[in-house]
């Protein structure tokens, strides 16, 4: 299951990401992954999905004919909602098995039996996604197979799948069994979303106990919904007849017997299913049906007892100790009963057609019809209730050895053996945890005694892993705390494990708040006691080490070691099916370029990851921002301020909030756009506020210098800046200068006309003398020097430093330092132009975007001359709406007067003439 | 706050009553196989119906037994708390 795990994003024809980039976006384009029917949903990649959960259960052998509720779900397949609703054992079950293998349904049928475990969205909506992709009716690139919900589940998650359901080109029947089993409020509301939105493609077939609490109403009146109720499902006296028509007994009974006993079972389809395995071997067959109608024992109650006692101890044995598992094989009866033939019993069993029904897709799997096994287990309860722990016992081994931890976890639970069930927890839990389930860890705390998971370290770092993975950094403080404190109690041969688990979930915690040294020496401890236990295993753990090692490396500026890191972390994840880990690995890796100025890389990494994401349905974790982030910051460096803009929002609007580092790159982005846009004033106010924000969070030395640094800029550029020798001092005091360091020294003291220090500033960085990175682009560095010799007259130094810094730049479509040098650097190209002896066509379209970008700054500033008053924006906000100039005003509790006046101060600012041209004019102007 | 006892009380329709006695009749004579389905109740079986009795915490252990009912196929009769000996100023309260 971790094999369909996605390696290679598919490209998709439309989104931001590629739509912008134009002939620079020229990544290498990988085919898509080709999905096998009967594959596994990549959303449930590690999940415990069970099989037998997915196969819709086969016909039974001796099948009773029932045209006239085929006929009814014929007619219920065609709308959007049938509702089988109808008491346990009415053969609902059977039925919909029947009818979904005949092939008279209108599209594939995907089949989902659900239970009490299904309560949590994510692993729900994981079943259902793996339902209906594994019926056949989704085609291998359709989106549906990528979407994948995230814990807690969100509304954009549902959006998206109605969205991918109404893709389908045909229609699909989705099955849900035992829709009673779902209480859980989030579920409910989910499925009540897709009943009410999913498209036409959807069919809906809902079968449960009891009517579910779902927005039915309208769609009965509206003629959407079709139901099958009990008096449907009750067998006729002529089904009677048929069911019983291969039982040798047969001939002997009556047609008035089989009144009878229709009118004694009111036709209940597992009351008649016992009567008939009772009938076996009844020596009087008719007498047996009289006593049976003269009696007041309850029908199943008396049926059970009936049919028990036929069996032979051996088989009665068998039943009641295999009842207590959901799924069935052989070898798991083998396990359960300590014998040897469980696969024949069971295949005995099913040909009998007695308790037992087969799945359809996976040979030797079986289940207990849902109403034999519960009378099972109150038979077992009562004959033998001391073997039920162990019986339980023995099938949590199974699972365990099977590296089904959650269901080796639920077995545990089901008896309150809550010891065996911390131990698989402490085993199994990181995995379960890290690909989506939490649900499992917090049934087993909430069946705990309230003391044990407060003295146990190992569930305390798991709730700290969950707190990790849920965004809540406070309770996973709080958890790993814990976790320390009890660390004593662990067994001796625990230890080893548990230090590299708790130097992981450190390492990934410290990165989710901010704190890189801790990040960095958890990390590094992390890798350092896995080197000591040696290759092999622990695959979890490393990716989870890596993914926050390698973001702490790359924010704390150690560039190279940050990108083995994370390239290890990306395949390790990949490897290991964790997706949102590769995921967070591939958004920093696409960062960590952009911080080398390696645009087209940058580019492409970025873009797989938000991909990634939006296939997945997690555009907005914060796994993501990294990616959005690094798109954002390769258009803005090619000049492309639309998309930038765009993929800036989606970095900045993840939840949970980005760790502090990303979220501080997100605040500089922010005010370089503002400040490219032309809007200086709000690109200071950023700053200042960014700077604000910094309370409580001291970011490493060149973090906050690149703060400053941009701040310093921005302050230039609107004529207030403080000397560049100042900054320079203040800089040299905390360190050697990094090469983009000294590249925004160079400009502030071109900026200053002191081209000679601007020179001797940049030379480090020509030379590859200076430290690298953080966000510098190469290009910059000889453009600055190329216009610093400019300055100096020397010409050939000049035109030689130039010609560097286009190649470098056209290599990534570079065009932010051209623009942001402006005229002197328009000049500069515009002269030297037929001295350089190629990219005559790249500097043509620079000098042209760069004169475009002049224009556009200086035609149509988006400050006003005039600007608006507060007032004035008010009521300008007002104008685009349907409202009169009363209404507004009524709104506003103003005169009409006033509004007016308002309006016409608008439009002599604006320089318009009325409402519409004005709402049009403050639209341009982004008034609006 | 001070008294929690008393704040349960009042929360009839939150489901955390006080304990009362509820009679839950279904179809058909019951025998011992069904007294570990409902742990803790006491089972009559009678002229073709069995008296599912015993005292219920609240709401929710009230709505599991219907649901284990219907879980085991039993057709359902009636449902009826058993008559409180209460004095009717404290009943009175109990609904307010």
């Amino acid at each position: 299951m971790a094999a369909s795990a996605s390696a290679a994003p598919a490209p998709r024809p439309r989104g931001p990401a590629t739509t912008a980039g134009k002939k620079n976006a020229r990544g290498a384009r990988l085919r898509p992954r080709v999905h096998r029917p009967g594959e596994q949903h990549p959303a449930a990649a590690g999940m415990p999905l069970l099989a037998s959960k997915l196969a819709s259960p086969r016909p039974p052998i001796r099948l009773v004919s029932r045209p006239r509720l085929f006929a009814q779900l014929d007619a219920g397949a065609q709308q959007r909602l049938t509702l089988v609703s109808a008491p346990a054992g009415s053969g609902k079950t059977t039925l919909l098995a029947t009818w979904s293998s005949s092939g008279r349904a209108p599209g594939p049928v995907a089949w989902l039996s659900l239970d009490a475990g299904d309560n949590e969205p994510a692993r729900f909506w994981a079943y259902v996604l793996t339902a209906i992709c594994r019926s056949g009716a989704v085609p291998a690139e359709a989106a549906l197979w990528s979407l994948a919900p995230r814990p807690g589940a969100d509304d954009t998650f549902l959006l998206l799948l109605v969205g991918a359901l109404a893709e389908l080109s045909t229609p699909v029947v989705l099955v849900l069994d035992d829709v009673q089993d779902i209480t859980d409020a989030a579920v409910l509301n989910g499925l009540a979303f897709l009943v009410r939105s999913a498209p036409p493609q959807l069919r809906l077939v809902l079968a449960s106990r009891v009517d579910p609490p779902l927005p039915l109403q309208r769609l009965l009146v509206s003629g959407q919904l079709a139901e099958v109720r009990s008096a449907d499902l009750a067998f006729t006296v002529a089904e009677v007849a048929d069911l019983l028509t291969d039982y040798e007994y047969r001939q002997r009974l009556s047609e008035d017997d089989l009144v009878i006993l229709q009118a004694r079972t009111e036709g209940w389809a597992a009351g008649l299913r016992l009567a008939a395995m009772s009938l076996q071997g009844q020596p009087d067959p008719r007498r047996f049906v009289a006593e049976l109608a003269g009696d007041d024992k309850s029908i199943a109650d008396y049926l059970v007892g009936e049919v028990l006692e036929r069996q032979p101890q051996e088989l009665r044995d068998f039943l009641l100790q295999t009842c207590v598992v959901e799924e069935l094989n052989g070898d798991l009866a083998d396990a359960l009963t300590g014998g040897s033939d469980g696969e024949w019993t069971l295949a005995r069993l099913e040909r009998a057609n007695a308790f037992v029904t087969a799945l359809g897709s996976r040979r030797g799997t079986y289940r207990y019809h849902n109403l034999f096994a519960t009378l099972l287990r109150c038979e077992l309860r009562w004959k033998a209730p001391d073997q039920l722990v162990e019986l339980h016992r023995r099938a949590a081994r199974w699972y365990a050895s099977r590296g089904r931890a959650a269901n080796a976890i639920q077995q545990a639970l089901r008896t309150d053996n809550w010891r065996d069930g911390v131990e698989f927890m402490a085993e199994h839990g990181l995995s379960l945890i890290l690909r989506g389930d939490s649900a499992t860890l917090h049934d087993l705390i909430g069946r705990l005694p309230a003391d044990v998971p407060q003295a146990d370290p190992e569930l305390a770092l798991l709730g700290a892993a969950d707190g990790i993975v849920s965004g809540d950094p406070e309770r996973a403080t709080a958890s790993l705390r814990l976790a320390r404190q009890q660390e004593a109690r662990l067994r001796e041969d625990r230890r080893d494990r548990f230090a590299l688990r708790l130097a992981a979930v450190r390492a990934a915690l410290a990165w989710q708040v901010g704190h890189l040294d801790e990040a960095l020496a958890a990390g590094h401890e992390a890798l350092a006691l896995q080197a000591q236990a040696g290759a092999g295993g622990a695959d979890d753990e490393r990716a989870v080490t890596l993914a926050s090692l390698g973001a702490a490396e790359l924010w704390a500026g150690e560039l190279d070691d940050a990108e083995v890191h994370l390239r290890e972390g990306q395949a390790v994840a990949q490897r290991a099916g964790l997706d949102s880990l590769q995921l967070a690995c591939t958004s920093q890796l696409a960062m960590l370029l952009v911080v080398r100025g390696v645009l087209d890389q940058a580019f492409r990494l970025g873009r797989d990851a938000v991909e990634l994401a939006e296939r997945r349905g997690w555009s907005t974790s914060t796994h993501a921002a990294g990616g959005h982030l690094a798109l954002a910051w390769v258009h803005y460096d090619r000049d492309e301020l639309v998309e930038a803009s765009h993929c800036l929002e989606r970095a900045a609007a993840v939840s949970p909030a980005s760790p502090q580092p990303l979220a501080l790159a997100v605040a500089i982005l922010q005010a370089r756009l503002q400040r490219a846009w032309g809007d200086l004033d709000g690109s200071l106010a950023t700053v200042a506020s960014t700077r604000r924000d910094l309370t409580g969070w001291r970011p490493p030395a060149h973090l906050w210098r690149w703060l400053m640094l941009t701040e310093a800029e921005l302050r230039g550029a609107a004529g207030q800046a403080q000397p560049a020798s100042a900054l320079l001092e203040g800089l040299r005091d905390s360190g050697p200068l990094r090469a983009w360091e000294a590249t925004a020294l160079a400009r502030l003291l071109l900026a200053e006309g002191d081209p000679a220090a601007a020179a001797t500033t940049v030379a480090p960085c020509l030379d590859g003398s200076a430290p690298g990175g953080f966000v510098s682009a190469p290009a910059e560095a000889w453009l600055l020097d190329a216009l610093a010799r400019d300055a100096l007259a020397d010409r050939d130094q000049a035109a030689a430093s130039l010609e560097r810094a286009l190649t470098l730049a056209e290599q990534g479509n570079f065009r932010r330092s051209f623009l942001d040098a402006g005229a002197p650097a328009r000049s500069m190209l515009a002269r030297y132009r037929h001295r350089l002896p190629t990219s005559w066509s790249y500097l043509d379209e620079l000098l042209q975007a760069s004169a475009e970008s002049a224009r556009a700054t200086t035609a149509s500033p988006p400050t006003l001359i005039d600007p608006l008053t507060e007032r004035e924006r008010i009521v300008l906000r007002y104008l685009p709406s349907l409202m009169t100039y009363e209404e507004i005003a009524s709104d506003l509790y103003v005169s009409l007067n006033t509004v007016k006046s308002h309006a016409h101060a608008i439009f002599r600012k604006l320089g318009v003439t009325g409402r519409r041209q004005a709402v049009r004019s403050a639209r341009n102007l982004r008034l609006l | 706050m001070a008294e929690p006892g008393r704040v349960m009380q009042r929360n009839l329709f939150h489901g955390a009553v006080r304990p009362t006695s509820y009679h839950i009749v279904v179809r058909g004579e019951l025998s011992q196989r069904y007294s570990n389905a409902f742990d803790g109740m006491t089972l009559v079986a009678r002229d073709g119906l069995t008296t599912i009795s015993g005292p219920v915490v609240d709401q929710a252990q009230l709505h599991g037994l219907l649901d284990r009912v219907g879980e085991l196929g039993l057709e359902l009769v009636s449902v009826n708390a058993a008559v409180e000996t209460t004095p009717p100023a404290a009943a009175g309260e109990q609904r307010g």
